[in-house]
């Protein structure tokens, strides 16, 4: 058993390599011009990192931040919906078990949720929705902004959202592990995926 | 830039009762060509080929290209620009104004033949462009003006290269199209049933989703170009 | 889902293969039956792998040799996917999408068990994305979900090799149907642990259904026709790829006494083969690819998108020649190969090899009933023009037997050159070919006792060919005429 499980991390590597998702260190943009929003952030972000994203957004709690504020910290992020009620609260479910896997270092990740539907997820819907199902007590981030920033950070962690209809959205399953420095290292593809490997990525980076 | 009107359409992953409306807006008369691009890499340093970050392009950004600052052989320069990939096709798009099309928008254009704005249920029309997919890619690539200019007065909507679009990843496919096209595996979708297409036999426009549906963002692509659009202020829904 | 609790390690392989969109741990069909404890299956998930090797791939008709390895290994497979333009026929060009370069593509050859880390490259110069759906795979998709590759890039994706067989693999890109169309399929063996019987040869045959614009033979570069393509209408049903592809110089090859084994595969993408070898029976089938087996079967059924193997020893010297039996794809689209046997004749066991240049000698030409042509027929002015005409009716229908020379066969197909039989009586002549012969008849003192069939030829056709065969060989210069011909068939 514990030589398969070491088979598929591997091909875990594999795939996310084949993504272009490897962790591969290059030198940076050049456009650090970065405004100091809400937490303070470090230095520049590397050739990889998301941070690069110069894009502006909402929180729950009435901020405008960069996704660089998220510096310093790993992050869990993942690209879903309020009004989904199908896969978006299994995905939410499945960071929770990540973030129960944690312990006592939950504290030391930032659970971030991104809409995919900025029209309806208003900061006031975020709000109202970080406090119904307990996460914004948790400290965790949800996060709205601009369609077009929505699409490129989409793009950037190579997830795929189409609107189906009013009401609805099809979309790929991903759970995004982010290094301090906003670099994915991980992705967790699907739903009811157990979290050992996205555990042991982020127990990685936290230097355990 | 062309105005194109507004309208309607269904698109290949729709509904056909449910046509989808598309607002006036402006297209590029052509792809973009490399004489253009390079412009813009001279005046946007981060967008040079040596400078571009790993995150926004891959290896092959500009890879057919002699150097930084110059297009060479292989890139003639009323030639389309290719091996670029989506953020820098965005970035070019907005270094000007514009943005990229949206899928929608361009899928609209790209349904005209030389005189009809709707040709695409002619069955001349998709094996006009089924055949472009049937031979292979000659490099260098021919300059722009190359395929037909079509009713909108777009040239090489087809026949010369593919076409990034702004939201390219709307295309929620697995790669495994027996799955995507039919349906068969609900389960993968939020909103099941939503996924039949609208009609089987359009290999062409197939072929676009597949293409789009392959790529990420960063990926630079030997074919694989694009043109900017912008919005009517004021326009008439 | 319970498959979870018993095989954590395979399902998270499975998801991990699953590069872009998955919800459900979908098990595999294998990872339930594994559950299923009335089974007593298992998934033979080798825990023994050994080193690393990179696999050998062959073009068609060539095979990779046997495996010799006595346990799984990590094997990695490298596959480059090319568009490009090759022969259809002589003179007729076509885009053909392929694994590796040919049509099918490389054959792989893999032991069960091993773990197989597939790299799947697509072409810059490609047009198109591309991906590989392998039969032989146990996983989403067989692969397709986690190979899906645009032009210039190339994608990695592991799988082990669950089951014995012999397996079709194929491109599942939107719309699949053009992909494979254009050629994309090839075929993957996974050897049982104790090997194949060791046979002499090996060969590689693939069938396919091609649809052109043009008409089968209509010269240039045909593109891919659709509509043909959705009425399962083709203009071309070949072997390998291309019609002669196995035939004249590449012909294949074997000797007398040899033991044969064809990895049979059909790509499609619409027609079920009906796969026969002219002059054989095969020993041994592998029906459809598995591990059940047939013995002395004259015709296996190879269903779009499976395989066959099947084996036999040739014990006769000649040609044998590969077909599809529903047989208008063999001699009117391109569906013919041939296997040319060397050695000393076995008149024991079979005396009468020129019998298949009866098939051969047909051509690929759309062949009409006579009255279709009648109105076409131009009148014949002069002996010469007759006998000059009569010479190609006896070509393309008389030849086959009694021999392009006019000797016939021993015993079986009498000789028209110096013949008595033909001289003696003209009327004869012509009623044998009008209306056929049944019966003992002795020819310049020998008895041959067979069936002539009644040609499909027109009297002034029939005029022709005996004009022909009367100005020939020794024999007396009749003139035949259609106002004979007429007279005689009252």
């Amino acid at each position: 058993m514990k030589k398969s499980l070491r088979m598929s991390g591997l091909l875990v590597a594999l795939i996310l390599a084949a993504a272009g998702c490897s962790r591969d260190e290059a030198d940076s943009g050049g456009h650090q011009h970065h405004e100091h929003m809400q937490m303070a952030a470090s230095e520049a972000p590397g050739g990889q990192s998301v941070y690069q994203l110069q894009s502006l957004w909402n929180s729950q709690r009435g901020e405008t931040v960069r996704l660089q504020s998220l510096t310093g910290k790993p992050v869990v992020l993942a690209m879903v919906y309020t009004h989904c009620d199908h896969a978006c609260p299994r995905i939410i479910g499945d960071m929770r078990l990540i973030r129960q896997a944690l312990d006592a270092h939950a504290s030391d990740v930032h659970f971030v949720l991104v809409s995919i539907d900025p029209e309806r997820d208003t900061v006031e819907r975020l709000q109202a929705f970080g406090e119904e199902t307990g996460l914004s007590r948790q400290g965790w981030t949800l996060l709205r902004g601009d369609e077009v920033d929505v699409r490129e950070l989409a793009a950037v962690f190579g997830v795929q959202y189409r609107r189906t209809s009013a009401t609805d959205f099809a979309h790929s399953n991903v759970i995004n592990v982010l290094d301090r420095g906003g670099e994915v290292i991980h992705q967790q593809q699907g739903l009811g995926s157990r979290p050992d490997a996205t555990v042991r990525a982020l127990k990685s980076v936290l230097g355990e | 830039m062309l105005a194109v009107t507004a309208g309607s359409y269904v698109p290949l992953y729709g509904d056909k009762t449910r046509p989808v409306g598309v607002d006036a807006f402006y297209m590029d008369e052509y792809p973009v060509t490399n004489e253009e691009y390079l412009a813009f890499v001279n005046d946007h340093p981060r967008w040079r080929r040596s400078k571009v970050a790993p995150l926004f392009a891959d290896e092959g950004y500009l890879a057919h290209w002699q150097a930084d600052l110059v297009a060479g052989e292989q890139a003639p320069e009323k030639a389309p620009v290719t091996n670029v990939s989506w953020f820098a096709a965005k970035a070019y798009c907005e270094a000007g104004g514009k943005r990229l099309p949206t899928l929608d928008e361009w899928e609209y254009a790209a349904r005209a033949s030389e005189d009809n704005r709707d040709a695409a249920s002619r069955p001349g029309f998709n094996r006009l462009i089924l055949d472009w997919y049937g031979k292979p890619t000659r490099l260098p690539l021919p300059e722009v003006g190359y395929s037909f200019r079509n009713a909108w007065g777009l040239w090489d909507m087809h026949g010369l290269v593919w076409e990034w679009v702004m939201d390219f990843n709307a295309v929620v496919m697995t790669g495994e199209s027996r799955k995507d096209a039919g349906g068969l595996d609900p389960q993968l979708f939020c909103a099941a049933g939503a996924l039949g297409t609208v009609d089987p036999a359009d290999y062409a426009a197939f072929m676009r989703y597949a293409m789009r549906g392959s790529v990420q963002a960063r990926y630079s692509v030997q074919n694989m170009g694009f043109r900017c659009a912008r919005d009517i202020e004021g326009a008439a829904p | 889902m319970s498959a979870h609790k018993l095989f954590p390690g395979l399902v998270a392989t499975v998801l991990a293969m699953m590069a872009l969109v998955a919800c459900q741990p979908s098990g595999s069909g294998k990872t339930e039956q594994a559950e299923s404890q009335e089974s007593g299956w298992s998934p033979p998930v080798a825990t023994d792998i050994q080193g690393e090797e990179t696999a050998v791939l062959t073009p068609p008709p060539q095979v990779p040799s046997p495996i010799d390895r006595d346990h799984p290994t990590k094997l990695v497979v490298h596959l480059e996917v090319q568009e490009k333009v090759m022969q259809m026929a002589d003179g007729v060009d076509y885009t053909f999408w392929t694994f590796g370069g040919t049509v099918p593509g490389s054959f792989i050859r893999v032991r069960r068990g091993d773990l197989i880390e597939f790299h799947l490259a697509n072409r810059a110069d490609s047009k198109v994305p591309h991906n590989i759906d392998l039969h032989a795979v146990t996983g989403p998709g067989g692969g397709a979900v986690s190979s899906f590759t645009p032009p210039g890039k190339e994608t990695v994706f592991s799988f082990q090799a669950l089951n014995p067989g012999l397996y079709i693999y194929h491109c599942a890109t939107a719309p699949v149907g053009m992909h494979i169309a254009n050629g994309m399929y090839g075929l993957i063996l996974v050897e049982p642990e104790e090997g194949l019987p060791p046979v002499d040869r090996e060969f590689y045959v693939v069938q396919g259904d091609f649809y052109t614009r043009g008409g089968y033979g209509d010269a240039g570069l045909q593109p891919f026709d659709m509509e043909k393509a959705l009425k399962e209408q083709p203009d071309y049903v070949v072997f390998n790829g291309s019609v002669n592809a196995l035939t004249g110089d590449r012909a294949l090859h074997a000797k007398k006494g040899e033991t044969v084994r064809i990895y049979v595969g059909n790509g499609g993408p619409n027609l079920v083969s009906s796969f026969h070898v002219i002059g054989e029976i095969f020993d041994t089938v592998y029906i459809e690819g598995g591990t059940a087996l047939n013995h002395n079967i004259q015709t296996t059924l190879v269903p779009a998108g499976g395989a066959a193997i099947v084996d036999f020893r040739i014990d006769v010297p000649g040609e044998l020649i590969l077909v599809d039996h529903s047989i208008f794809r063999a001699f009117n689209k391109g569906a013919l190969g041939k296997i040319e046997v060397q050695g000393d004749e076995e008149s024991f066991i079979y005396s009468g090899e020129q019998r298949q240049t009866v098939y051969l000698a047909e051509g690929g030409a759309v062949q009409q009933m006579p009255e279709d042509e009648v109105p076409v027929e131009q009148p014949v002015l002069t002996k010469q023009e007759r006998i000059a005409r009569g010479e190609n009716v006896y070509k393309s229908n008389c030849a086959a037997c009694h021999m392009p020379d006019g000797s016939g066969v021993p015993n079986a197909f009498p000789p028209v050159a110096e013949s008595d039989y033909l001289n003696a009586d003209v009327d004869r002549a012509i009623r044998a070919v009008g209306k056929g012969l049944d019966g003992e008849i002795t020819v310049n003192g020998e008895t041959y006792n067979n069936v002539m069939p009644r040609l499909n030829l027109s009297h002034q056709e029939i005029a022709n060919v005996l004009s022909y065969v009367y100005s020939q060989w020794n024999n007396n210069g009749t003139e035949v005429t259609p106002e004979m011909v007429d007279k005689a068939l009252q």
